[in-house]
């Protein structure tokens, strides 16, 4: 018989490669505007009478793609007259406040409505946020939309649409975010990476235009957990450990404009204002829940000078720098400011009836802030984006006879030197203190349905139900829920 | 405890694993602090000026040595600027209307945690610095800093800056094994601003960087990328460049009494500014409507590309295969392969509702793979 000599070498290599599928090779950094990925993100979405959004998803890949999107309104209601409302406005009498009707405030909500999209090889496709979009495969290929008169009016577009029609955004006047999921056709997630898109917001009645890239999630793995994408650099890529952007500081004057032409700027010295948005990473659509956000900001302006603000968020946050009481670039000088958002706080109840400020959903500091079964989670990673509105004395007059001019950008990706990576590291179930890059960091975790139950694997939780798992090294998570996608004959 | 023999065969199905989940990994990154930024589009005419940005994301100074490259085409026979030889006539005689490429090069110093912006137009002398020093100033820092105006008007080039030591104003030495890592501190935007009507036009996009592989032995050649991870200073430029748009004459869908109309701007990633020589990269166009039909072109990318997309593949923007009369769709995919090195551009869309109403809106491209080849940037 034949003696087989084993390579050393081969054994080694062998041992390596089987470490790093089974433990799970801790990826780079894979959150970014500027590769594919297998969420994609838009995280201003406006349709709301004044302003539209063009939608763009594209498949970069060379077999077919499936998508599972969630639209997620963040206007609140007032509590009183059920009107739409800015969660964001203070000032009385500014867009999006309540009217002045006793105990009428604005309640925050998060109202999520889901679509599917499919895409063939290399295939963009477009749609319009107010009026979604219905496939008509008689329609002229002559580079133009076609308008279906209607309440909500739709509109039709030249190309492939396999999936039929996407609806419009549910809520009208919206203002929120959009997220799309690269799936399989029976609705599972699949980490391919296939996927890209643009926003394009549009100031209705001008040719004011801003256009920013989808922020898109990599994916490593299939996730292990139905229904649960695990942004953890194991499954999916993490989040940012901070965000930041820079910009023109509050009320500074465009630098240019009034050298190009000083007759549009003679009476304003045309001010720049700037918006930024923020969105959180986790995100649960199976129990339509939005996470709350606690957030540091530090803003630097050209001298140096370093201030900071701590702000919580629900959901979703777009505000304009006069919501955080910077310093105006009239009273500092600087005409450019760095603004840094860093998550804050001690953990989220990502599960449970209550949490530190009495609100589910709300601060922690361990399980029992949640109540009884809640879980207490880290706090989430945020995504930014930055918007500027360059005024001129014609968009300053009332009424206005120009729209503002529009410009919007990505935020960056910020290593604030935790995990010396870019993607922010975890943290133990039951001391979110440590931080973790896999499970074997911590120690013992809980199960997450059954909460009192210690583990370090997820054996011992469906034991106890099928659906359960073990948490020990926590990071952000989405959760969602796709059906099989059908694709129209 | 698995046996040596099952951790082979593990290892070998963890092999295959891996070998079959694509490389999709490039290394420029427009939303990351980086150790070379590229501004591809910088343009100063009478109606638009361009406003750079570069911040330091770290919270010690940085220094940057940055390269204006001046593309403006001129006529072979007088000098002067042109777009066409049509405008080189000299006295009855026409000469031809070719690339330029002059580089002109500065340092900027930036203090911690600082941001700093100038006009392509004005640059930023000493009387500017937010932080130069001395006797009054709020802040030290910015002392070295000294940028100047763009060579002329007008302008359209790019502007290119790279994280370096300010006293040899070379790549700083590192190794992120050796104790002395290498640095990914800038960060950096562009808005080209006009003034059309009584609006302003302003049009953003953020810089391209390129981070830091993980060593850099600190002299004048900056190894881009490459097979060889031990020559490799700067992760690799993209296979691949992936520019969403649409097609130009489309209806918005928004607005219908606008239609669109699409920039593309292309710099090389290999540039050699030790010896002025003009890199020339041939692009590759795979051009993707909405009913999955494709197109192709191709067009050389000397220096710098800074085109219509209607104008890539014809003088005659109805018949070409970016327009919406040819590719019937709104939007369109077009992914953009160099040939003879690697490729770095952005995207800008306009809106118009006539030749005196129009905006633009700035954004970055997408990218997929590694490029195999190396590229380089020499620097005096």
């Amino acid at each position: 018989m034949r003696v087989q000599k084993r390579s050393p070498w081969l054994n080694g290599l062998g041992v390596v490669l089987a470490a790093m599928a089974l433990c799970g090779a801790r990826a780079e950094a894979g959150v970014s505007s500027d590769k594919p990925g297998s969420i994609v993100i838009w995280p201003k979405v406006i349709a709301d009478g004044t302003r539209d959004t063009l939608i763009t998803l594209t498949n970069t890949r060379n077999e077919q793609a499936y998508a599972h999107c969630e639209y997620t309104q963040a206007l609140g209601l007032c509590s009183i007259t059920g009107d739409f409302c800015d969660p964001q406005a203070t000032v009385p009498g500014s867009p999006g406040i309540c009217s002045p009707v006793t105990g009428n405030v604005c309640e925050s909500q998060w109202r999520t409505a889901d679509f599917d999209v499919v895409l063939t090889r290399q295939q963009p496709t477009i749609w319009r946020v107010s009026t979604g979009r219905i496939f008509d495969p008689f329609l002229a290929a002559d580079g133009a939309c076609t308008d279906i008169p209607g309440v909500p009016l739709r509109q039709s577009c030249p190309g492939l649409f396999l999936v039929g029609q996407v609806p419009p955004a549910t809520d009208q006047p919206f203002r929120g975010e959009l997220r799309c999921f690269q799936v399989a056709p029976d609705g599972s997630p699949l980490p391919a990476n296939g996927l890209k898109g643009e926003a394009t917001i549009e100031t209705l009645g001008s040719t004011q235009i801003s256009e920013y890239n989808s922020i898109n999630v990599e994916g490593n793995t299939a996730p292990t957990q139905a229904g649960l994408v695990r942004l953890n650099d194991i499954e999916y890529s993490a989040c940012p450990e901070a965000v930041e952007v820079t910009h023109y500081a509050q009320g500074a004057d465009d630098l240019v404009a009034a050298s190009i032409d000083p007759a549009v700027c003679t009476g304003s010295g045309c001010p720049v204002e700037t918006e930024i948005t923020l969105v959180p990473c986790r995100a649960d659509y199976i129990n339509e829940v939005g996470a709350s956000f606690s957030t540091n900001i530090l803003y630097t302006n050209e001298f140096e000078q370093t201030l900071s603000a701590d702000n919580p968020f629900d959901c979703w946050a777009n505000f304009d720098l006069r919501d955080l009481g910077f310093a105006s670039a009239a009273f500092s000088g600087s005409t450019f400011q760095r603004t840094r958002i860093i998550p804050s706080g001690s953990g989220l109840c990502i599960s449970g009836s209550t949490s530190l400020n009495g609100s589910p959903n709300g601060p922690c500091a361990d399980d029992a802030d949640c109540g009884t079964g809640g879980v207490c989670g880290p706090v989430t990673g945020i995504l930014a984006i930055v918007e500027e509105f360059h005024n001129t004395d014609a968009s300053l007059t009332t009424p206005p006879t120009v729209a503002p001019g529009t410009d919007a950008a990505n935020g960056y990706s910020v290593d604030l030197g935790v995990a010396n990576a870019l993607g922010r590291p975890g943290h133990c179930r039951g001391d979110l203190t440590q931080t973790c890059q896999v499970d074997g960091d911590c120690p013992a975790g809980f199960c997450r349905i059954n909460t009192t139950t210690a583990c370090t694997t997820d054996t011992a939780c469906t034991a106890l139900d099928p659906a359960d798992f073990c948490d020990r090294c926590m990071n952000d998570e989405i959760s969602f829920e796709a059906g099989p996608i059908v694709v129209q004959q | 405890m698995l046996s040596m023999k099952k951790l082979s065969v593990v290892g070998l199905v963890a092999a295959a694993y891996l070998g079959l989940v694509p490389s999709v990994h490039a290394g420029t990154f427009s939303d990351k602090g980086a150790a070379v930024l590229i501004w591809p589009t910088i343009i100063v005419d009478e109606q638009y000026d361009t406003v750079v940005q570069i911040t330091n994301q770290a919270a010690v100074p940085s220094s940057a040595h940055c390269f204006y490259i001046n593309a403006n085409n001129r006529c072979t026979n007088t000098g002067e600027v042109c777009e066409s030889s049509s405008e080189c006539e000299d006295g009855g005689f026409f000469g031809a209307c070719v690339p330029g490429w002059i580089e002109t090069n500065f340092d900027v110093l930036l203090t911690r945690d600082q941001p700093l912006a100038w006009s392509a137009s004005e640059g930023l002398s000493n009387s500017d610095l937010p932080c130069p020093g001395g006797f009054g100033s709020k802040c030290t820092g910015n002392g070295g800093t000294r940028v100047p105006p763009v060579g002329e008007e007008p302008f359209v080039g790019e502007l290119k800056c790279i994280q370096s030591d300010p006293i040899t104003r070379l790549p700083i030495p590192c190794n992120d094994l050796n104790g002395a890592p290498c640095r990914n501190d800038l960060e950096g935007s562009a808005t080209l601003t006009g003034v059309v009507g009584d609006g302003i036009d302003p049009e953003r996009y953020n810089a391209v960087g390129l981070r830091s592989a993980g060593h850099n032995n600190g002299d004048n050649t900056l190894t881009i990328g490459g097979a060889d991870p031990a020559a490799a200073e700067y992760q690799p430029c993209p296979e691949v460049l992936v520019f969403n748009h649409m097609f130009d004459g489309a209806v918005d869908p928004v607005n219908s009494d606008n239609t669109f109309q699409s920039v593309l701007s292309l710099v090389p990633c290999t540039e050699d500014f030790l010896v002025q020589t003009v890199p020339f990269v041939t692009a590759q166009f795979l051009v993707y409507n909405e009913f999955e039909q494709r197109f192709s072109t191709s067009r050389p990318v000397q220096c710098l590309l800074e085109s219509n997309i209607s104008n890539i593949d014809t003088t005659q923007p109805d018949r070409s295969i970016f327009s919406a009369a040819v590719a019937g769709t709104v939007a369109g995919q077009t992914r953009i392969t160099g040939v003879g090195g690697g490729l770095i551009g952005n995207g800008i869309l306009f809106t118009s509702s006539g030749p005196e109403a129009f905006s633009g809106a700035g954004y970055n491209l997408n990218q997929f793979a590694d490029r195999d080849e190396p590229d380089f940037i020499r620097i005096p």
